[in-house]
């Protein structure tokens, strides 16, 4: 993006921290420009307060998190969708904001355009939240997909403030909670905005009269903002017949995933129905309660450990899933491990956390890598009894990689998956 | 020769009264501020004050123009983005010594070396004053705070020696106690090109009991009685920097001549990106999707 930057009119600035990204784009997006900024989970923890100050001040802003896999640095390589708490709780205090889970490729370029026209005519912040597998993943898609004559929002601005006017009220109270929007440079209609709460002029309520039938006025026309967004997004539609046995929920990027995997199950003779959600926040609450209500099994399938947005979902509807399909180990989902976690369930098979062996030999490479210079490889790997470790084990032999000669044995816990023991082949016996 | 008619100091003064302590030193810079911009000539639509939080980062509500009273420490980063928004609007900073080098001590040293064409100007009381009397990163040695009961164990920043490691191309002291002083430093300040630092002994007379006004007026003097003082030398500017004790210099320690961040700045060649379209023209977007084929 630096290198299009003068021929497209934009300016790209990396900045040494977060706090200074999300300040600044949200300097930016207040003096009249559209602005964005992107960044991942650590990154977002950092813009968290600044979210809060967008919402009260009514500034727009585009903030983009790309989900890795948590917590802290986790696994920042690989994806995941474990940011949902941390996006939806950012910043303190209740305040106008929307979220927004792209679905695939081409959805992001329109979620960008409609980010943009929703930050600037309801003037709050939008957070894009995506995952490092669609945000960095190569993917042909249809030229047609993307056009240049995107609609362009900017909601109401005020132009001129002529001396006749009275004072320009920046945070006026309106039926709709949107307050016309003066860019600094206009003439007559200066005013500052603060992150103390205000008045309609923007003068600070937050001392020593703190006026409370004020602060209730202002906290309700800055939130009255969010019924005019619900009513511009699209409510999600159930994919698939209604009567189906099974109800997939996914969010997100795991669109296209959950599709392919349906298909594999109607193939082993499975229906199965599927809601996606993209509109995070405002939630359309009326619209999926009325939907989940007619569904039979629910299965939240989502790749956190916690079953952050089944939990979601439960709050904003009263409805919570039956079942979840949950992936923590930074790989993706494939069709194929949402269809057999499927069959599963429907099969009423416990959970199986256990170190299998494909685990196991994974494992030892991993063993082979830090510990033996990945000079070897493990070859048979045999369940044993496990005796005094209170668990069965799986014994990986490991061989030279070039010679084949054994270097000797390691000793993986099936539950637990620690590598209690790595027995060398004895020098003597090697030699 | 049209003359130009100077607008009153009340154009710069907003409806609401200050409610700092009576005697704040804060007082002083809001003052310095208004005749600055007289002297200036600015049109208050064209002014942007960003503070942060304190008692000083109240400013921008006292002063008429438009503003932004933002984050604790994050004055300097609004700026910054409103800056390259709009190349066009005068923008200030103002907030406290916590504010801009403690909680926002990070954003200060990269504006410095990114060198906007900001006006910072920093209340330094050596204390936090809105929290009620805490040490802040100015604080001198041994000084008894709140927080310091037994008094503060670690040395005080210098800003300005600071500012000059960092790349700052107009550094200068001003004192509350001499608000027409300080006004020459701020009006000159807005007026340098590149970013300008005002560090200001503004005395919290409420819970700085150390460093008040008499303690200042005692040992300021004015570099520009220095005859032989040249701003132009970084080398002076930094044995001035370090001047502390019964002589504090204040006034202008450096003004260099770099390029400033806009001006190197290839997009914003076309004016403030403020005033440029929006959207992708048909052929540019064409070109765009070309690279992908
Ligand atoms: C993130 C954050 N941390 C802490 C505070 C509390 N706080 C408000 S003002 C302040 C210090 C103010 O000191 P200074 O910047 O020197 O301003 P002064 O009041 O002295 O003018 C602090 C710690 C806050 N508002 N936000
Ligand atoms: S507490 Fe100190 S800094 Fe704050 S208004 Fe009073 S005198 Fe000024
Ligand atoms: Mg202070």
């Amino acid at each position: 993006m630096a290198s299009h930057g003068e021929r497209c009119g934009v300016v790209v600035k990396q900045c040494e921290d977060e706090l200074a990204v999300v300040n600044m784009a949200i300097g930016a997006g207040h003096a009249g420009v559209r602005a964005m900024c992107a960044t991942s989970g650590g990154g977002f923890a950092l813009m968290t307060e600044g979210v809060g100050m967008a919402g009260m001040i009514e500034a727009p802003v585009v903030i983009v998190e790309v989900q890795r896999e948590g917590p802290s640095t986790g696994i920042p390589t690989k994806t995941g969708q474990g940011d949902l708490n941390q996006v939806y709780g950012a910043s303190q205090g209740d305040f106008p904001r929307v979220i927004i889970a792209p679905t695939d490729t081409a959805d992001c370029y329109w979620t960008a355009v409609e980010s943009f026209n929703l930050a600037e005519k309801y003037q709050l912040p939008v957070m894009i939240i995506s995952d490092l597998l669609l945000s960095e993943h190569p993917e042909t898609i249809e030229p047609d997909d993307l056009r240049h004559d995107v609609p362009i929002e900017r909601g109401e601005m005020v132009a001129d403030w002529p001396g006749g006017n009275g004072p320009y009220k920046r945070y006026a109270c309106t039926p709709t909670g949107v307050s016309p929007r003066a860019l600094p440079g206009t003439a007559g209609a200066e005013y500052v905005s603060p992150t103390d709460e205000h008045d309609e002029e923007g003068i600070v309520i937050s001392d020593v009269f703190t006026t409370p039938p004020m602060r209730r006025k202002i906290m309700e026309k800055r939130m009255k903002k969010m019924d005019g967004v619900l009513k511009e997004l699209k409510p999600p539609q159930l994919e698939g017949p209604l009567d189906a046995p099974v109800t997939l929920i996914g969010w997100g990027a795991t669109l296209g995933v959950i599709r392919e995997s349906r298909a594999l199950l109607a193939a082993r003779g499975i229906q199965t129905n599927h809601l996606h959600i993209k509109y995070i926040h405002p939630f359309h609450a009326a619209e999926v309660t009325a939907i989940l209500r007619k569904c039979k099994k629910l299965i939240g399938v989502e790749g956190n450990y916690t079953a952050q947005f089944a939990r979601f979902l439960r709050a904003e509807t009263g409805i919570g899933v039956h079942d979840t399909i949950l992936k923590y180990d930074g790989e993706p989902f494939e069709p194929a491990i949402i269809a057999a976690e499927v069959e599963r369930l429907l099969a009423g098979r416990p959970l199986n956390l256990d170190v299998s062996v494909e685990d196991a030999r994974e494992m030892a490479y991993h063993y082979i890598r830090t510990h033996l210079a990945d000079a070897a490889r493990p070859t048979e790997v045999e369940l044993a009894d496990g005796n005094s470790h209170g668990e069965p084990l799986w014994h990986v032999q490991v061989v030279d990689r070039s010679s084949g000669v054994s270097r000797g044995q390691l000793k993986i816990g099936v539950r637990t998956g620690s590598i209690y023991a790595w027995e060398p082949v004895a020098a003597a016996a090697q030699a | 020769m049209a003359t130009v008619v100077e607008m009153p100091l009340e154009t710069y003064q907003s409806i609401i009264e200050p409610d700092w302590c009576p005697g704040c030193g804060d007082f002083g810079v809001l003052r310095a501020l208004e005749i600055a911009a007289q002297k200036l000539r600015l049109a208050t639509k064209d002014i942007f004050v960003v503070s942060g939080i304190g008692c000083s980062s109240n400013l921008p509500g006292f002063f008429h123009g438009y503003g932004v009273h933002s984050l604790h420490g994050r004055a300097v980063a609004v700026a910054s983005g409103a800056k390259l928004a709009n190349h066009g609007l005068h923008v200030v900073i103002t907030g406290g010594d916590g504010d801009g080098y403690g909680i926002g001590l990070n954003h200060f040293i990269h504006a410095m070396r990114r060198n906007l064409d900001l006006t910072y100007i920093v209340m330094n009381n050596q204390i936090y004053g809105l929290t009620t009397g805490q040490a802040s990163p100015t604080t001198s040695k041994g000084h008894k705070t709140k927080s310091t009961p037994r008094g503060n164990v670690e040395a005080p920043i210098n800003p300005v020696a600071l500012a000059l490691v960092s790349g700052a191309t107009y550094i200068a002291r001003g004192f509350s106690g001499e608000a027409k002083h300080m006004a020459d430093l701020i009006a000159d300040g807005i007026a340098h090109k590149g970013f300008s630092l005002v560090d200001v002994f503004s005395p919290c007379v409420t819970y700085n009991l150390i460093n008040t006004y008499p303690w200042f007026k005692q040992r300021v003097y004015k570099l520009e009685d220095d005859k032989g003082y040249n701003p132009a030398d970084m080398e002076s500017a930094f044995t001035k920097s370090f001047e502390w004790g019964d002589k504090i210099p204040i006034g202008l320690f450096y003004k260099g001549d770099e390029l400033t961040y806009e001006d190197s700045e290839p997009a914003l060649k076309k004016g403030p990106l403020v005033h440029q379209p929006l959207g992708l023209e048909k052929n540019l977007f064409e070109s765009l999707m070309e690279e992908f084929y």
